[in-house]
């Protein structure tokens, strides 16, 4: 027969799919062949494309009537369903208990990934032009290696803004700590003040609770407010109009008040004062190519086009760089900025993509776990079940309302296992939060995504874990079934699957166990790693302002008459607080015109005294030859090894810099007369590199002021400290940090991860355990006949102990052979990251073997040793 | 039994269009009488539920070419469905006998 009519066009194939998942008609079709005809009237009289709208359109149509109809028939056997799910999860209360408790775990994790994941890809998107947003970005460049920086220069942004048509705006942000004092005299100091443009409010977006948002920041001397900042100062007053003084004197004006910075929003200031502020005592800054570093951020036009715009920006290098001069300037879009950037001089942490690619696998491997035991434990009371199978097949249930059966059961499980998950996320919210370093709320009722993702996450679950028993189970022939117990074949496939699965359970298990030990011990090994200094005993003041530099000398001088009080220096920065400074130099060995970029610290004589740093050959700086402070350096082993300097001593070292008028300029020209032993100074991720320490003749220089005390009380010193400062410089509250915090904070990601690790491996092996704990009860059960034979016959309860352990734990074998590799690779991939790293060898990945060993011995033994013990009279009898 | 409105209008529908009464046709007559079309699975779910209420009979014609090879359902009325109109019908006529006022006679 001719089936189809040549130009008649065939129907779209979705929808008349759906129309015959919907009219199935016995397989005739009539009505899809009713649709069919008019739909081939149509195609002759209007074409086929009003055709095909037409057909997608009836399909929508029709469907909702029959499904409404559809619903009604099958609720009463739906309701069917329930009852038996419910029955089913009455009768066996172990492995209900079990499986619930597990989904739970599963899903309480999931929910908390879910939320992080979502806060984190959420990240700056609250600004309006979020899209059209850029950073500018600086890149220094050197023979062998780029240096890229978050932060620019003042000039650049003024220059962005004249000559590049494509920017509406350009905002420049200079954050600086200041002390802020009140009308009513209170003092604070406050690290999240910052000065920005008056374009700031058209490139960013806020939201005003009071003031206006054309006015703010146009003038100088005026501030906007956070909530919470205007909260503090003023309380119930109206903050707008107020008037604060910034640092030793200047008074600005409140103009507005804004809601407090979203947690999702990659810089939170809680102060914004006007940039023209500066004009009056820091101009210069404003053509200042080298210092101090700011944020500049742009807002594009909607045709702007980054590749584009990076090759024009060579004109800019043209015409503002000194030829040779290496530096570059590039765009980076806002949104990239959190998940993606880690440059130096990052304005706040960000995260890195793989972080979260981490916590969401992990996620879904404890998922997968819990699911597996819902399989598992299914699987292995198939025999039980069969019989129900059988009956109701033999009554008449066709194979397709069984599986549906078995579908609904195990998501009646799974919506059991979320309520239970909403106790699990309350208990774990708070180390949860403590992981990822961020608060995760989670607003079970009012948050739409949330409710759908709960929806989701349970209907998923459900559906995933009774998968394989709906396919397996419903697949049971009556004959066979009640011929004799499943047996044979079949079954021992079946013995099989399941192992498989608990090896994989437990090689994840033993993925997390390995990893949580590795890391432990990395984090160990760099803790106690001897820094080559001391960090102990150390206070560590920030000195932010001229005022308090010029008073340094009075304050030393009074500090050191306390006997507590052992040491005192002040420097550029200090290890773990600040980076070292980056200047050019020209050493002995080196062509006289070139240089090489070097860090360096500015301190005073008192440097190495103070941070206790062994001194290898020559001497300290002296106070009695006044050639130091000028004319003399100390450099780091490594400095003199890059120089290939066998004897360092007296080898001539050459300070040289760009001037304003981009001449070069010797600033400073001495000879090393000492070298000091390798100090670490700044986390263990980094090589040490070669270092300069040299005398600052400038105060300007000293930002950080070094305190070591002797004696365990440091209260005592911090008051002494207090009161000699509140004389000396009382326009500045005293600002501290013990020196050996500082740097246990830098272990702040690597001590985040362990955390990670541990809790993770923790709740992957609780749910592994579950598992096999009901499978261990289940075979025991199974197997009570036998033991007692066994018994009878002769065997002791040990033997029987060590023969169900050694069955049930076989799956093991398999977990290390596929767990290991995955985790050396994983570890040493990871380690790489070190400069200085722990040595793994087989005998760093034992414990976890044994960890894992004892734990499920121990999870099995329970059940082996009961069932040994039966007696053989009752336990033959029992059927 | 009294039929509702639309069940009434199916069967006539039905009994009209005689041995060509099936989906198309069906769906076709009820526009002509409501000038509203109906969705095809809206068609379906009445036709079914008339045939449940044995109201209506059904069976299958040959395959036809242009239905893309599928048969057509081709609608009767029982005995049931043919007394279910004429009582439906007499119901209608008493209820209407002797209304006035209503401006019938003007439209």
């Amino acid at each position: 027969m001719n089936k189809r009519k040549q130009k008649s066009s065939k129907p779209p194939i979705l929808a008349e799919g759906l129309i015959k998942i919907f009219f199935p008609d016995k397989g005739n079709y009539s009505t899809v062949g009713d649709i069919h005809e008019q739909y081939n009237y149509l195609v002759s009289e209007t074409g086929s494309i009003k055709a095909k709208i037409w057909y997608v359109r009836q399909t929508v149509k029709s469907i909702l009537p029959l499904f409404t109809s559809s619903i009604y028939w099958s609720l009463s056997m739906i309701r069917n369903y329930i009852k038996f799910a419910w029955r089913n999860i009455k009768k066996n209360k172990l492995y209900s208990a079990i499986n619930i408790v597990g989904l739970a775990i599963g899903i309480a994790i999931c929910a908390f990934l879910f939320q992080y994941i979502r806060l984190e890809l959420s990240y700056d998107k609250h600004h309006e032009n979020a899209e059209n947003i850029y950073r500018i970005t600086e890149e220094n460049y050197e023979d062998d290696k780029s240096v890229f920086t978050a932060s620019s220069y003042p000039p650049v942004a003024d220059i962005l803004a004249n000559d590049f048509p494509e920017f509406e705006n350009v905002v420049r942000l200079y954050p600086l700590g200041v002390s802020i004092t009140t009308p009513q005299n209170a003092k604070f100091n406050e690290t999240g003040f910052c000065y920005a443009d008056s374009t700031y409010f058209d490139v960013f977006t806020h939201k005003f609770l009071a003031g206006n948002k054309d006015a703010a920041l146009q003038n100088p001397f005026r501030v906007v407010l956070t909530k919470s900042i205007a909260d503090k100062y003023f309380g119930n007053e109206n903050p707008v109009g107020q008037m604060l003084k910034v640092e030793d004197g200047l008074q600005f004006m409140v103009d507005a008040v804004i809601e407090d910075f979203p947690q999702s929003s990659h810089f939170r200031f809680d102060i914004l004062a006007s940039m023209s502020s500066l004009r009056s005592n820091m101009d210069w800054f404003f053509s200042s190519w080298h210092y101090p570093p700011v944020y500049i951020y742009a807002l594009a036009n909607s045709g702007f086009n980054l590749p584009a715009f990076n090759d024009r920006v060579y004109d800019f290098h043209k015409k503002y760089f000194r030829e040779g001069e290496p530096r570059r300037i590039q765009a980076q879009p806002l949104l990239d900025i959190h998940l993606a950037s880690d440059l130096e001089n990052e304005i706040g942490v960000n995260t890195s993509i793989e972080y979260i690619y981490l916590l969401g696998g992990i996620g879904i491997l404890i998922l997968v776990i819990a699911c597996i035991n819902f399989m598992n434990l299914n699987t292995a009371r198939a025999e039980s079940r069969a019989k129900e199978v059988g009956i109701k097949k033999v009554v008449g249930a066709e194979r397709k309302s069984l599986m549906v059966q078995f579908f609904l059961e195990a998501i009646t499980y799974s919506i059991a296992a979320l309520f239970f998950a909403v106790f699990i996320i309350e208990a774990l919210k708070g180390p949860f939060s403590e992981i990822v370093g961020t608060t995760i709320q989670i607003n079970y009722i009012f948050d739409l995504y949330m409710t759908i993702g709960f929806i989701a996450i349970a209907l998923l679950v459900g559906f995933a874990s009774g998968l394989y028993p709906a396919v397996y189970l419903s697949r049971f022939k009556p004959t066979e079934v009640f011929q004799k117990s499943l047996s044979g074949t079949r079954n021992r496939t079946n013995i099989n699957f399941r192992n498989v699965l608990v090896g994989f359970q437990f090689a994840v298990s033993f993925f997390l166990i390995l990893t949580t030990i590795i890391v432990f011990d990395q984090v160990e090994f760099i803790r106690n790693k001897n820094l080559g200094f001391s960090a102990e005993q150390t206070l560590i003041f920030p000195l932010k302002d001229k005022v308090v530099q010029n008073k340094l000398e009075s304050i030393r001088n009074r500090i050191l008459t306390d006997a507590n009080i052992t040491s005192v220096t002040a420097a550029s920065s200090i290890p773990g607080i600040d980076r070292e400074l980056n200047y050019p130099f020209n050493v002995d060995g080196m062509p006289f015109d070139e240089t090489v970029s070097l860090n360096t610290i500015l301190t005073d004589h008192d440097f190495l005294t103070t941070l206790q740093i062994e001194l290898i050959s020559g001497r300290n700086f002296s106070r009695e030859i006044t050639t130091d402070e000028r004319e003399a350096f100390i450099v780091n082993e490594t400095a003199a090894k890059q120089f290939g300097w066998d004897d360092p001593i007296n080898k001539k070292i050459r300070a040289q810099r760009y001037d304003h008028g981009l001449e070069k300029k010797v600033l400073r020209e001495g000879s090393v007369i000492g070298v000091v032993k390798d100090f670490h100074w700044e986390s263990l991720q980094n090589e040490i590199e070669p270092l300069l320490i040299q005398i600052s003749y400038q105060n300007y220089f000293y930002d950080y002021m070094a305190v070591k005390f002797s004696g365990q009380n440091s209260a005592t010193a911090i008051a002494h400290l207090e009161k000699i400062w509140n004389e000396t410089v009382p326009h500045r509250a005293m600002e501290y940090n013990f020196l050996d915090k500082k740097f246990e904070e830098m272990f702040l990601q690597e001590q985040r991860l362990f955390t990670m690790f541990s809790y993770s491996a923790g709740i992957a092996i609780i749910v592994a355990c579950l598992g096999l704990f009901g499978l261990s009860v289940y075979i025991v059960q199974k197997r009570t006949k036998e033991i007692g034979i066994r018994k009878v016959l002769g065997a002791s309860s040990q033997s029987i102990t060590v023969s169900l352990i050694v069955d049930i734990l076989k799956p093991l074998v398999l977990s290390v052979a596929v767990g290991l590799p995955v985790a050396v690779v994983f570890t040493n991939s990871w380690l790489e990251n070190f400069a200085y790293r722990i040595d793994t060898t087989m005998w760093s990945y034992l414990p976890a073997l044994l960890v894992l060993l004892t734990i499920a011995v121990v999870t099995v033994s329970f059940q082996a040793i009961k069932a040994s013990h039966y007696n053989p009279v009752d336990s033959i009898r029992s059927e | 039994m009294i039929l509702t409105r639309s069940e009434e209008m199916l069967l006539l529908a039905v009994h009209r269009l005689q041995h060509d009464a099936y989906g198309v046709k069906i769906r076709l007559l009820m526009k002509e009488f409501t000038g509203k079309e109906m969705a095809f699975g809206a068609l379906f779910v009445q036709l079914d539920r008339l045939s449940q209420k044995e109201l209506l009979k059904s069976y299958l014609s040959d395959p036809t070419p242009e239905r893309g090879g599928r048969s057509k359902r081709i609608y009767q009325l029982t005995t049931e469905g043919k007394q279910a109109l004429i009582r439906t019908k007499k119901v209608q006529d008493s209820i209407w006998e002797n209304v006035n006022g209503l401006g019938l006679d003007k439209a």
